[in-house]
């Protein structure tokens, strides 16, 4: 059996499976390219996303363009 | 034929004229206005995203389409590593190493935060970034942000949003003054076209503007109005302007005029 562990994508809970990466979270949370990551306050390069496998608890922010002035 | 533009960075703009993309009644609205005003340089920020939203697709899809230069702005940022960590964040997602740089230091009026400014702007530039940053109008300030290797600093006109123009050209007039060769573009408070042509007729190199135009009741007839009232600055600025005297001084000449006498004496 699989253990899983919650994580906030979006301050939004998820439930993954462990052994999930940054880019496999990302992708179940619903994500549409393009968009950058932030793990627990810190940007990852996205480069990184298939290297990096989560913790319980692991804060996820998905981040894509807005309008600004 | 003469050749006058803008520099940033190395990167040579036809327009003076640099625009936000928020704020404006729908995306057709802001792309037409944008197009109208002729501006090489957009401004735009990140935010979570929401794929019920549809991940702000259309915004982006928009954003790109006009070909423009991106100039991705930290606003909403409160300290250096907030700052830091979205810059690289726009670095990546919009493949500029250009930033405007905003790090604000008090909510109530949006007031730029200094020395937090001068912080994050050494860190940037270490990383390679081009710093644009936002600052208020102090000499002292633009010196700390000059040395650290800024080619371009953008002081406030008054804080964003308020649309009161230059609250002090004496201070703009002084950072024109003693770093000519600095790119200065005034950034927030612009409300009117005329406030506009006054930086520009001063010596400031170009506008950035947004809600003066997006909250226009017609934002691209005031787009264009923005784009002409920048360009007359600037020719007024290159013109020469005269100086000011406290007395009057007849523009008509008065001599052997056939009642000349006759005011003299009577």
């Amino acid at each position: 059996m699989t253990d899983r562990f919650q994580i906030l994508v979006n301050a939004t809970p998820q439930q993954v499976n462990e052994k999930t990466t940054l880019a496999q979270a990302a992708v179940q949370f619903g994500a549409q390219p393009p968009y950058v990551l932030l793990l627990n306050h810190h940007f990852i390069a996205s480069s990184q996303h298939d290297q990096i496998t989560l913790k319980p608890n692991d804060i996820i922010e998905v981040i894509s363009a807005i309008q600004g002035g | 034929m003469t050749t006058d533009r803008l520099n940033i960075y190395g990167t040579q703009l036809d327009s003076r004229m640099l625009i936000g993309s928020a704020l404006y009644p729908s995306p057709d609205v802001m792309q037409q206005s944008i197009q109208a005003c002729g501006a090489q340089v957009v401004t735009l920020s990140l935010s979570r995203q929401n794929p019920q939203a549809n991940g702000g697709a259309s915004f982006w899809d928009k954003i790109k389409s006009l070909g423009l230069h991106l100039l991705p702005n930290t606003a909403g940022c409160h300290s250096v590593s907030e700052a830091v960590n979205m810059a690289k964040m726009s670095r990546e997602l919009f493949q500029t190493d250009w930033v405007k740089l905003e790090l604000v230091g008090d909510d109530y009026n949006l007031q730029p935060d200094p020395i937090e400014l001068v912080k994050a702007t050494e860190i940037l530039l270490n990383d390679g970034f081009k710093v644009l940053p936002y600052c208020t109008d102090d000499l002292v300030i633009a010196r700390h942000l000059v040395e650290l290797g800024c080619e371009v600093i953008m002081p406030w006109g008054s804080p964003i949003g308020t649309a009161k123009g230059l609250l002090n050209p004496y201070a703009l007039q002084a950072i024109r003054d003693r770093f000519p060769e600095i790119t200065l573009i005034v950034d927030s408070g612009i409300g009117k076209p005329s406030h506009a042509t006054q930086a520009l007729e001063l010596g400031v190199d170009a506008i950035l503007l947004n809600t003066a135009v997006a909250q226009a009741k017609n934002p691209v007839m005031m787009a264009t109005a923005f784009a002409r009232a920048i360009e007359a600055g600037r020719l007024a600025y290159q013109g020469g302007l005269i100086n000011e005297r406290s007395t009057a001084k007849p523009s008509t000449p008065t001599l052997d005029k056939p009642f000349w006498h006759q005011v003299k004496n009577g």
